[in-house]
């Protein structure tokens, strides 16, 4: 058997069966990428392994959702079964939503969720044997933000750069806030971002921007968003 | 499909793609509610299906079957699709090989990495790795041997030997195995490095750490 070395301090580069001997008398959370088998955890995922006081999980960027409760998502609705809606949510299965899960909502007053509509959701169950369950409304009826999306363009990436732009401290968003007076963008944790801003142009350069900014440096970022926005004016 | 992922197999000359989707949805007839489904399909370069193919076919999903973590995503399945752009003798080692680079680079959940190792042993005794297909038609017996961890999980030998050979060819192609583990490991680290974030974390002298 090969040595079981301490979880290290460090962030580290990790392939997957490598395994760490878990710290005695500790409660550790032990994250995504990893899991715990006779006192020892194993990874399962390549990636960086990253540990605090309270937990230990693999960072890796990847594109396929598994869902995870609590995540905020992006979803669109593929059909309705009964008063529920199944949403596509870009895992294995369809997602669940009561129709009326909303801020406010009634059986006879709910919002008309149309096949095709975009919906950002918390997940609230998501159990791997059964099918994940979302809800835009949490314990005390309020929505923080959950709700249809109206209008605006939906544009698909990979999860690593969702959790980026979820960051309150992202440089990735500097140039597009510095650049543009009215825009909104929506980040699922799905790999989905809703992008909603004044003109067309601006959505066009905002989410062409999205696609390429995520394995830049800091300094390169708003050069790019420069450079878009000159096509972008330039082409109409 | 919604994620692929493809790598290039190149040993010598023998050159294949595979693509990894999943978990993604699986009709439910073929659901399995214990664990997640892995469906193979192999296409050679040129012509129809062949016996070969379907051998390869069986033998990918094994090797998924035995390494992913397939309890994690019940009712779910993983799909590979194998496409062999050029034969120039080891194909299924290369096929294994890139298939193992394929679930690394999609982030399935594996238990270990794997890594596959072939070799045609000659009339006179002699080990040739790798072979070509002039290699593979001329040796007296060829073995192929695809390790994860502490153990071998696919095996496909042809040809006349003895326990003894068997068993020297197994211990020798282990030691292979954990080179080619090794190269897996920096192909990966200079993917990762492609990425700012991960680049500041593995630097030693980073602030974020």
């Amino acid at each position: 058997m090969a040595e079981v070395q301490e979880i290290p301090a460090t962030p580290t580069m990790v392939m997957c069966g490598d395994a760490f001997a878990f710290p005695q008398c500790t409660e550790l959370t032990v994250g995504p990428g990893l899991r715990y088998i006779k006192n020892t955890v194993n990874c399962t995922k390549p990636g960086v392994l990253r540990a605090t006081n309270k937990s230990v999980w693999i960072d890796r960027n990847s594109k396929r959702y598994v869902p995870v409760v609590e995540e905020r998502v992006i979803g669109i609705v593929a059909g309705r079964i009964g008063e529920d809606c199944r949403v596509d949510v870009g895992a294995a299965h369809y997602a669940m939503l009561n129709g009326v899960a909303f801020e406010g909502a009634t059986q006879r007053n709910k919002p008309d969720l149309k096949i095709g509509s975009l919906v950002f959701a918390k997940v609230i169950a998501a159990n791997k044997d059964v099918e994940p369950e979302l809800s835009c409304v949490n314990k005390n009826g309020k929505s923080n933000g959950l709700q249809v999306l109206e209008g605006g363009h939906l544009i698909s990436c990979s999860l690593g750069l969702c959790r980026k732009l979820r960051q309150p401290t992202t440089p990735l968003t500097a140039p597009l806030i510095a650049h543009f007076k009215l825009f909104e963008l929506v980040v699922g944790m799905n790999g989905r971002v809703w992008i909603h801003s004044d003109s067309v142009k601006h959505t066009l350069c905002i989410s062409m921007y999205l696609g390429r900014c995520e394995y830049l440096p800091e300094e390169e970022l708003m050069p790019l968003l420069k450079d878009i926005v000159k096509r972008v004016e330039s082409s109409a | 499909a919604v994620v692929s992922t493809q790598s290039t197999g190149k040993q010598g000359k023998s050159s294949v793609l595979v693509g990894v989707w999943g978990p993604v949805d699986i009709r439910l007839n073929r659901e399995d509610p214990e664990k997640a489904v892995v469906e193979a399909t192999v296409r050679s370069a040129t012509g129809h299906g062949t016996p070969l193919d379907k051998m390869y076919e069986e033998a990918v999903r094994r090797v998924c079957e035995e390494v992913i973590l397939t309890t994690d995503h019940p009712r779910t399945s993983f799909q590979v699709i194998v496409q062999i752009e050029d034969n120039a003798g080891s194909v299924l080692s290369v096929i294994m090989n890139a298939l193992c680079l394929a679930l690394m680079d999609a982030a399935v959940p594996m238990k270990g990495m794997f890594g596959a190792v072939a070799c045609v042993q000659t009339e006179d005794g002699t080990l040739q790795w790798d072979p070509t297909t002039d290699e593979e038609a001329g040796g007296q017996c060829s073995y192929l041997f695809v390790y994860s961890g502490q153990d071998m999980i696919y095996s496909h030998c042809t040809g006349q030997f003895s326990v003894d050979q068997y068993m020297l060819v197994l211990q020798k192609g282990r030691q292979v195995a954990v080179d080619l583990w090794a190269f897996f490991r920096e192909a990966f680290e200079k993917l990762l490095k492609k990425d700012v974030k991960f680049q500041m974390l593995l630097n030693p002298k980073s602030k974020l750490r």
